[in-house]
């Protein structure tokens, strides 16, 4: 057994019953673990937390043994409120409490239908703690909302979605399994109805969105932590003023291959799929000249002249 | 220390808070806590001298555990002698609300440094959100805490600035602010700051208290950063006729208003105040967007067209 001073015994308390409080049970070896405790030693730092006594003002012997739980199996648990964070005074400092306002900025924006007042409350708060102007502006797309019900109902939708791989509008039925977001970006993750896979579709490019009468069987499905687009790259090489690099369509990657002088370089551009190439050719505008590949080169003559005839 | 002997501290001072909290209502003397806490006994009757000084010193010690390992204030009356629990920090509904915020979302970019941190500990497989804070962010949000300006390179170019706000804007993080240098109001893309051959990108300029934010200034819309909202053409009115498709994603990029809406789509109206960046994003939509006025437009438009086609 290590012998730990009683600050280090106590932070691992306050960070197991935290493991605890947020999780709702969890199992004395796990929680051991997370705080680099023996599992022995950990249980008997809990043996306090689990029953406590003391006087009341008259005398009389009062206990608190209710909060806290550790059953037969090796878990504890929350049974009532974690009453020791129920006292916290101290705010929180300013990177949790950074979190805890980012966090809460998005939960606000998914209920604005429903407010909650105790968000709004806590938000004031950790924006006094933060003493600081930040500003946190999500964007929820329209369809959101209908792809969540979709997804709660298990109830397919009838979509109309515009791929930026494809570039062209597509209809789809699909199962909605999970609605998701990623920095920024809104996804329903869902199987086209007749396929294997369940892919994403991200919410802001669904042109249309109807409930379908399809009903499915729930899948547990996790967003992934990133999709692989490398397929769908698409790169050219461009001479165009430096100051017009600020300006290239997001999102893409660019680097500056080299220095033409007179405030012009030369720069390879990769975007994502034909849709935004397309995109990218015609933003460039006329004081850039695109150098390779050849066909990009054609493609944005024609791009332009067939813009251009609309305007005859 | 033993460990036996550390558990008893613990847990005393437990029993002490969870004393305090049963006589929220009322201030407690050393004497009551010595009564009624076990672990703090003094044998009897309390008199002011060497032992009297030791269990004070013990409270003392106990309660600073208790702030930081788990938030808990005391506030020791001197004149009274007597002891209180401060009020928490967040009631119950608002610490429940956060937690469920955690559990929904996960923020990246921001290491905890409070062990028991509320929302730390939450399970990740039910975040269904992911946001990211960029790494300035909180070097920007202490400065301007502070009101100290900051020096960076931006493009090349070595920036002294006073950061008025901070914020994110279509997953992108942003500093708006006074710049020294131009003397005038700038917004930097944080992503776009450049490191030094040391690794240091944002360091302290000026002393702290050394500027005011403006009366005026209005961080909810400086930090709307869409150029039609910031841009400083004249404003004019344009008409765009829009393919059926296409109107909900025109709208979401710029706003506007849909007037005479068809089976074949329908014309959006919108104020311009950044001719460029309309032009640019007007482009995104290819075929699927016809720009009808104001003629000015429509012409720069036709001129930037034609450079290209032939």
């Amino acid at each position: 057994m290590t012998t730990r001073n009683a600050p280090e015994r106590l932070l691992a308390l306050a960070r197991v019953l935290a493991l605890a409080d947020e999780r709702r049970s969890i199992a004395v070896v796990d929680a051991a673990a997370e705080v680099g405790f023996d599992p022995d030693e950990l249980r008997e730092l809990l043996a306090p937390v689990l029953f406590l006594e003391w006087r009341d003002g008259d005398g009389e012997l009062r206990g608190e043994s209710r909060a806290f739980l550790l059953t037969e199996d090796g878990h504890l648990v929350v049974t009532q409120e974690h009453w020791l964070r129920g006292l916290a005074a101290r705010p929180p400092d300013p990177p949790t409490a950074l979190r805890l306002f980012v966090a809460g900025v998005v939960l606000q924006a998914a209920t604005s239908q429903h407010p909650l007042p105790a968000l709004d409350r806590a938000l004031d708060k950790l924006a006094d703690v933060l003493d600081a102007e930040v500003v946190v502006h999500v964007d929820r797309p329209p369809f959101t909302d209908v792809c969540e019900q979709a997804t709660n109902d298990a109830r397919t939708l009838h979509v109309r979605y515009l791929s930026a791989v494809h570039g062209e509008p597509r209809e789809y039925e699909i199962e909605p399994h999970l609605v998701a977001s990623r920095w920024g970006h809104w996804y329903v993750l869902a199987r086209v109805r007749g396929q294997r896979d369940v892919v994403p579709f991200r919410i802001d490019r669904l042109l249309h969105v109807e409930p379908g009468d399809g009903m499915f069987a729930p899948e547990p499905v996790a967003m992934p932590e990133w999709w692989d687009l490398a397929a769908h790259e698409q790169t050219i090489l461009a001479q165009l003023p430096v100051a017009d690099l600020d300006r290239v369509p997001q999102p893409n990657r660019s680097v500056v291959c080299r220095d033409l002088g007179a405030g012009r370089v030369e720069a390879e551009i990769t975007v994502i799929g034909p849709r935004r190439m397309d995109h990218l050719l015609l933003a460039l505008g006329p004081h850039a000249e695109v150098v390779w590949p050849e066909e990009c080169t054609q493609r944005r003559r024609d791009l332009a002249t067939e813009l251009l005839a609309r305007y005859a | 220390m033993t460990a036996n002997s550390g558990t008893e501290v613990i847990g005393r001072v437990l029993r002490l808070a969870a004393y305090l909290k049963s006589r929220r209502a009322a201030r407690v003397a050393l004497d009551d806590i010595c009564r009624d806490v076990p672990g703090y006994d003094s044998g009897g009757e309390l008199v002011r001298d060497a032992q009297w000084e030791a269990v004070r010193k013990k409270v003392r010690r106990d309660v600073a555990l208790l702030g930081d390992s788990f938030g808990i204030e005391v506030d020791y009356d001197a004149s009274a002698d007597s002891y209180a629990l401060k009020p928490s920090f967040l009631t119950a509904d608002e610490r429940d609300v956060l937690l469920a915020a955690s559990a929904l979302v996960r923020v990246d970019g921001i290491d905890d440094t409070q062990l028991a941190a509320l929302g730390s500990a939450v399970d990740e497989e039910g975040r269904r959100v992911v946001m990211r804070v960029h790494r300035h962010v909180l070097v920007l949000r202490d400065a301007l805490a502070a009101r100290r300006p900051v020096t960076f390179r931006y493009h090349g170019q070595e920036r002294v600035f006073d950061p008025w706000a901070v914020g994110l804007w279509r997953d992108r993080w942003y500093a708006v602010g006074y710049a020294h240098g131009p003397a005038e109001r700038r917004v930097y893309r944080l992503d776009r700051i450049e490191e030094r051959d040391d690794g240091s990108a944002i360091a302290g300029a000026g002393a702290d208290a050394s500027y005011d934010l403006p009366a005026e200034f209005d961080p909810e819309s400086a930090l709307l950063l869409d150029p039609n909202a910031w841009g400083h053409d004249p404003p004019v009115v344009a008409r765009v006729r829009v393919d059926t498709d296409w109107v909900q994603p025109f709208v979401t990029e710029f706003g506007g208003t849909v007037d005479d809406q068809n089976d074949d789509g329908g014309v959006v109206v919108l104020t311009v105040r950044h001719y460029e960046s309309f032009r640019d994003r007007l482009l995104s939509f290819g075929v699927h967007a016809r720009l009808l006025e104001p003629d000015a437009l429509v012409d720069g438009l036709r001129d930037w067209l034609a450079g290209m086609a032939r």
